[in-house]
């Protein structure tokens, strides 16, 4: 298998960066790969999975708070701003894309080959979907 | 089968691999101990013999994991095993790793053969994200021009229920967004995952798996993207990574 090299293209807007540091190895591995259960595993000193409890963070007021400090900490009407139409007006969406509950389920629908994500072993037939949608407003 | 291990030495497994693409030449794993091969016909497990004292530091043990996992994925198919996996003997890594998972092996390899996984991670503006939802939404402007002079660290009923709006027309946002941006890229990967999320500014954060000829058109799409929206949100790419987030339960 070849793998590409790290740095393909240099400026540009899609940002490249190479990951360094612990904290970037971490966040790549965390919690992934095939899994061994815990009872047949030798526990070393040292030596320990690393996870984390992935619970969702219950929305409160504190959490509430942070989001109206956010926002009320920026100046939007101060005078002589953009107006306000052309500030979002090109930004509306066109598309009428739909909610959906986890972020890469409604991108699922258009990914080649009809993958999803069984990967237990059965494998169910794959849908195709018959509108490959690509809604991206490229300007 | 492996010879037997001295006692008080154990298999540290970071890997099961096609036994025909077993490498040649090794390096060494965790702490400098050289890689093994523990194979059940047709699927080997890459393992290492630590000590009962386990390897280095836990940043050397990292690093010489990812170290190992990025080396094999350079020459072979991979199926990371999570790190921090150790176990007894050749036996356990036959019993526990390889004879429970050889249907799904099989599977596995063809499936992620050729392919890498990358992150994508968008990130919003923030300030210019919530001016936008602020002012799109006739509501959270008259909650934010009420509230804006209160004291900010008080739960003031109204506060609150700012808060409450943002957060929810952003979380309604972030899904616009992400549909439309995953969309886009969506016919050139094999498969797309959640990755770890929950920052305030945070469009998405996924893993992609990408077969090696798609990565161009992944990338100009992206670029595209990234270009006519850079003033609301910028988008990060990594990679390649061995397929970490596509071995194991979603």
């Amino acid at each position: 298998m070849s793998m590409q090299t790290m740095q393909r293209r240099g400026g540009g807007y899609l940002e490249r960066p190479a990951p360094s540091g612990l904290a970037d190895v971490v966040e790549v591995i965390l919690d992934k790969g095939i899994v061994i259960d815990a009872y047949v595993r030798v526990s070393l000193v040292g030596i320990e999975l690393l996870t984390i409890d992935a619970r969702i963070v219950i929305a409160s007021v504190d959490t509430y708070l942070r989001f109206a400090e956010a926002t009320n900490r920026l100046d939007m009407y101060a005078e002589g701003g953009e107006s306000l139409p052309d500030f979002i007006g090109d930004l509306q969406e066109k598309g009428a894309a739909k909610k959906s509950a986890g972020v890469v389920s409604g991108a699922k629908k258009a990914i080649t080959g009809g993958g999803d994500d069984d990967d237990s072993g059965d494998r169910r037939p794959a849908r195709k979907s018959a509108s490959r949608r690509r809604q991206s407003d490229d300007a | 089968m492996m010879p037997d291990l001295h006692a008080g030495q154990f298999y540290y497994v970071y890997a099961v691999i096609a036994t025909d693409g077993i490498p040649r030449a090794s390096p060494t794993g965790v702490g400098d101990a050289p890689l093994e091969f523990v194979q059940l016909g047709p699927f080997s497990a890459v393992v290492s013999v630590v000590g009962p004292e386990g390897g280095g530091s836990l940043r050397a043990d990292l690093a010489a994991y990812t170290e190992t996992l990025d080396w094999l994925s350079a020459r072979t198919t991979v199926i990371p095993v999570a790190f921090g996996t150790v176990l007894d003997d050749a036996g356990a890594v036959l019993e526990y790793v390889l004879e429970p998972r050889v249907e799904q092996y099989g599977e596995l390899l063809a499936r992620l053969e050729g392919s890498a996984q990358y992150h994508l991670r968008g990130i919003y503006v923030r300030d210019r994200i919530l001016t936008e939802l602020v002012l799109s939404d006739a509501n959270l402007s008259s909650l934010h021009r009420r509230t804006r002079d209160l004291p900010q660290d008080q739960p003031h009923p109204e506060l609150v229920k700012l808060g409450e709006g943002v957060s929810a027309a952003l979380d309604e946002q972030r899904a616009r967004d992400s549909d439309r941006i995953l969309s886009a890229i969506a016919p050139h990967v094999t498969d797309l995952r959640d990755r770890l999320s929950g920052d305030l500014d945070q469009v998405f954060n996924v893993a992609m798996l990408v077969p090696a000829g798609q990565l161009d058109a992944i990338e100009s799409t992206l670029e595209e993207i990234a270009e006519a929206e850079h003033e609301r949100l910028r988008l990060q790419l990594t990679g390649p990574f061995p397929a970490y987030d596509f071995v194991g339960a979603d």
